[in-house]
């Protein structure tokens, strides 16, 4: 009964989630304010939006309240879950913490700590496995490592840290295969069978998305082919470390990249110019494929979770958009919607 | 049993009047349009056209402008003196309306927006009540600056990362998410600590600058300015309205027409487009052929070409019954629709479904209400089972009137099985006193009934699988000829040993009708293969086109490359062969007892009315009365829905397996509609 509990609450918060009509609309709003006020119509945000005032509200705020919406409603059906909560159900707030735990980095090396002390999630702060607020006060790296003792990035980390000259980038990738490792530990005390590997295969599908994307950027930065490849999160499925190896190796790197996919292929007339909306268009379909299917409860509240993240992308690019005065047809370009 | 004639025809005219010939047709309302033919490999450069959504954005745009005008759209308004014909226009009209109420509805926004903040303000300023100090000055201090305003709860706690910094934070009323507050620093700090806040997400409120003198005097003038504002609103709102009332009605004319050019776009992606003409084909009823080819003939220009639909060609199909069968219809779709070549088979489930309906649940009083209230529902609802139910409930009555039960009462009339001659027929020496009495009467009308539905359905297949060339139904399969004998001898041969005394099963008898049948079905794809070779091919043969070969190891050889090498063996076809048989017969005595269920709920309704009659017995007077009613409704609602469901469970597993051919496609008439907007 919990398990179906967690597929149908999972369902049912995803029926009322934005349709293509509502983000066409959006999009045509012209102000952050008209957008804000026509989501705080909607049931979906409308708990969300509810105190905010749209005359006043700026993109930022609005920002972070459609993320805190993702997370509310993350926990929402996280409470029906059968099991434990603090395994692979708890796979979303391991992801926050972790891009926290980069930005947290950054900030202590740039110096920086102010920027990283506004934007983190505070509401989801009290289920982290550190407390964001010692981080964002440690002076130095090695302060920092003292912070994260005891969680799962402690020991891959701390060597890291103390360094007397740390390799960021090299940091960055250690966060995210400690993310993944969990993970896939959590998954094989869970799970069995099939469910077992498509929920890895729900992991890799982000690292191979994340790999590529990575080498799209650094290898249009002129960076070294080995420095990529030294910092390629070591795990994969699709995109195969042979591939990308030949990839990197030819003149035209660029643009093979490009033409790489990790994802299921998606319609021609969804095809953007840009490879990393290619990767979520193909994800939201992937999802909403799975969400539709699954039985299981973890493979149904991540689905929901990646849908959910998916529009909120979506939102925060047509509030950008508006924001700088983009009109409809270029935003369009930036959805996974469309 | 009758599926509507329907013949093909080709439109073919002008490009310049496509947009005219596919809203002609769906102004019709009698032409299911067929999709395009694949152009991709056409070497006389035929397209088609694919021009899908045009108009979404524009009719989008047009209902999120209606919805601040507060215009109630009528997708069904007369459009004619509305004189667009391009996006331009429309877009011109749409900025036209928008710049027209853009400015007040951005006032009325942030008028309300002040509202908020002043409501606000004003809960704040009640907390300050005892403070002795003119606000003014607080706000305009000379070497501090003070703010006013709010802060999300989830910033507080980061506060403590500034401890440091030089300001004083002094938190108010907590609202939700949110708590109002006043930070005060110095005037050099004010940037960097007014950065920290705005980075924090605090949204400043400003105290007007009417807001002079201690609190108490701040709030009256607060309040006299929030009540000019609350004027100025209901000023807009006027104003609204009567853009809303002057636009209104054009607004909805034009979201009409855009809706009609929008869906006649969407049908355009069924056209062909060939030196310069278009082309595309449908289908309409034969009975339509003379109007719809005047209809046309007002567009000028277009070619119409009509001709029957030829041999491997799928027509739609459009049921056609008469008022009474033709709610039942639903019950045949919900199924699925016969092949265009089969038989409708609505009349046939209409009659039975109302006979075994009323013997299932035979009661005057509760049919009449039922009937009623079927009625009712027709007319207040659209609910395609509403007529079903008036329909049955007044089968029930009839049936009540036979069986003498009136809200289970079975003293009012006589029930026929106390006539003599039924119960006599029966085996009764005397008139059965109650239905309990006379169980033996209804168990075994039950079978008969059931019986000779069974070989009514057996005769439909017949005739429609020997229409459709299908002969291994139509012959030699459990409902063909091969089957019908078999059952129709069974029963005969026991019906007349048992009831009549007769034994009329003689080695003759069970050779001939029998044991042949059996052994036809037995060897039924030997037989066919056999046909076959003599130009006698069923449809299936027909489309596989095979010449089959007679043997029984080349036909098994044909059967084994079919199954994809798994072996099968002479021993595996006799087995195989045996548990065919034995099938077909184990479903032939299930189908038949399956119908005892009719005789078993004219006794549980007698036993729930029973049961109802003594309860009522033990209360005197109105008690009584109320027990008898909720009885009756909880019988008629229980037990007539039950009964309705399990008379749908004999339709569809008795009944439609037996002959029932579907795969037909829906006869659609194109129309326009804003379903999908």
């Amino acid at each position: 009964m919990a398990n179906n509990a967690v597929t149908a609450k999972s369902r049912a918060v995803f029926g009322k989630m934005l349709q293509k009509d509502d983000i066409i609309v959006l999009t045509h709003k012209g102000t952050v304010s008209a957008a804000v006020a026509y989501l705080k119509a909607k049931p979906f945000y409308a708990a969300a939006l509810a105190d905010t005032d749209e005359a006043a509200v700026h993109r930022e705020q609005a920002e972070s309240l459609i993320n805190r919406n993702v997370y509310d409603n993350y926990l929402r059906v996280l409470r029906y879950a059968s099991g434990s909560k603090d395994g692979i159900m708890s796979f979303y707030i391991r992801r926050l913490e972790c891009e926290q735990l980069i930005k947290a980095v950054i900030a202590i090396v740039t110096g920086e700590q102010e920027g990283f002390v506004a934007s983190f999630p505070e509401y989801a702060a009290d289920r982290f496995s550190f407390d964001p607020m010692k981080l964002a006060t440690a002076k130095d790296l090695t302060t920092a490592a003292s912070v994260i003792k005891g969680t799962i990035y402690h020991r891959a980390l701390a060597p890291l840290f103390n360094e007397p000259e740390p390799d960021i980038d090299r940091i960055l990738t250690t966060i995210s295969v400690c993310y993944i490792k969990w993970a896939f530990e959590q998954i094989d005390r869970a799970e069995r069978g099939a469910t077992r590997d498509r929920l890895k295969y729900f992991f890799l599908r982000k690292t191979d998305a994340d790999n590529l994307m990575m080498c799209l950027r650094l290898k249009a930065l002129g960076i070294e082919n080995e420095r990529i490849k030294e910092l390629m999160i070591p795990y994969h499925k699709r995109l195969k470390r042979k591939e990308i190896d030949l990839a990197l190796g030819l003149p035209d790197a660029v643009n093979t990249l490009r033409e790489m996919f990790v994802g299921e292929r998606i319609i021609a007339e969804e095809v953007s110019d840009i490879p990393e909306i290619n990767v979520n268009i193909a994800d939201r379909r992937y999802f909403r494929h799975r969400l539709a299917v699954c039985t299981n409860e973890t493979e149904a509240l991540y689905s929901l979770t990646m849908l959910m993240s998916a529009e909120c992308t979506d939102l925060c690019r047509i509030i950008e958009g508006l924001r700088y005065g983009l009109p409809p047809e270029e935003i369009e370009k930036y959805l996974t919607i469309m | 049993m009758a599926i509507e004639k329907v013949m093909l025809v080709y439109l073919e005219g002008s490009l310049r009047k496509v947009n005219k010939a596919l809203t002609k047709c769906c102004e019709s309302g009698c032409f299911h349009i067929n999709p395009p033919p694949d152009t991709s490999g056409s070497e006389l450069a035929a397209k088609n056209l694919k021009d899908k959504g045009v108009y979404d954005r524009i009719l989008k745009r047009t209902k999120s402008l209606a919805e601040t005008l507060g215009v109630k759209l009528d997708q069904n308004a007369s459009y004619d003196d509305i004189d667009y014909s391009v996006s331009v226009d429309f877009k011109n009209y749409l900025d036209e309306v928008d710049d027209m109420q853009k400015a007040l509805t951005q006032e009325k926004m942030e008028l309300n927006s002040a509202l908020r903040s002043q409501n606000a303000i004003y809960q704040n300023l009640t907390q300050m009540t005892g403070l002795d100090a003119d606000l003014s000055e607080l706000l305009t201090m000379k070497y501090a600056k003070a703010r006013f305003g709010r802060l999300p709860n989830d910033s507080i706690r980061k506060l403590t990362f500034y401890k440091e910094n030089a300001f004083f934070f002094y938190p108010f009323e907590q609202e939700n998410n949110y708590t109002w507050c006043l930070y005060i620093t110095s005037k050099p700090e004010a940037n960097s600590t007014d950065y920290i806040f705005n980075q924090l997400g605090f949204e400043r409120t400003k105290l007007p600058e009417y807001l002079k003198g201690n609190s108490e005097e701040a709030l009256g003038k607060l309040l006299a300015q929030m009540e000019d504002e609350n004027k100025r609103i209901t000023e807009i709102d006027a104003e609204l309205g009567k853009i809303a009332a002057r636009e209104g009605g054009k607004l909805s004319k034009v979201f009409a027409k855009l809706t009609a050019m929008s869906n006649s776009y969407e049908l355009r992606s069924n056209v062909t487009v060939f030196d310069g003409k278009f082309h595309f084909s449908g289908y309409i009823p034969v009975a339509e052929k003379k109007r719809f080819t005047e209809i046309m003939d007002s567009v000028g220009g277009v070619t119409l070409t009509f001709r029957e639909p030829s041999a491997d060609e799928t027509p739609p199909v459009r049921l056609k019954n008469n008022w009474l069968f033709r709610p039942f219809e639903m019950f045949v779709k919900m199924y699925g629709l016969p092949a265009s070549n089969g038989i409708d088979p609505t009349p046939l489930v209409a009659i039975t479904y109302m006979l075994l309906y009323g013997m299932m649940f035979g009661d005057l009083g509760q049919g009449l209400c039922i009937m009623i209230l079927g009625i009712i529902l027709t007319r207040v609802t659209k609910a395609g089972l509403a007529p079903i139910i008036a329909r049955i409930g007044f089968s029930s009555a009839l049936f009540g009137v036979l069986y003498g039960s009136v809200f289970g009462n079975e003293e009012i009339i006589k029930p026929f099985f106390r006539l003599p001659q039924i119960y006599e027929l029966f085996g009764y020496k005397e008139p059965p006193h109650d239905v309990f009495q006379a169980s033996n009467l209804f168990l075994i009308s039950a079978l008969c009934v059931g019986i000779c539905l069974i070989l009514v359905t057996m005769i439909v297949n017949i005739v429609v699988s020997l229409r459709m060339k299908d002969y291994e139904a139509g012959i030699f399969s459990a409902s063909g000829i091969c089957g019908f004998v078999l059952y129709g001898s069974l029963i005969a041969g026991l019906g007349s040993s048992f009831a009549l005394g007769v034994d009329i099963m003689n080695p003759v008898y069970v050779i001939g009708l029998i044991v042949l049948p059996l052994v036809l079905i037995f060897f039924k794809e030997l037989i066919l293969a056999a046909m076959a070779n003599k130009g006698i091919k069923s449809s299936k043969q027909a489309k596989n086109g095979g010449n089959i070969d007679t043997g029984l190891k080349a036909r098994l050889e044909a059967m084994n490359e079919k199954k994809g090498g798994e072996k099968k063996t002479v021993g595996m076809f006799i087995i195989e062969g045996i548990i065919d048989l034995f099938e077909v017969c184990l479903t032939y005595i299930t189908n038949t007892m399956s119908y005892l269920r009719i005789g078993g709920f004219v006794l549980s309704h007698a036993g729930l009315m029973l049961v109802f009659s003594i309860v009522s017995n033990m209360f005197d007077g109105v008690g009584s009365v109320i027990v008898l009613v909720i009885g009756n409704i909880f019988v008629t609602g229980f037990e007539g829905f039950i009964v309705g469901i399990q008379v749908l469970r004999l339709e569809f597993y008795e009944l439609f397996s037996r002959f029932f051919k579907g795969g037909g496609i829906p006869f659609k008439t194109v129309s326009i509609s804003t379903d999908t907007l």
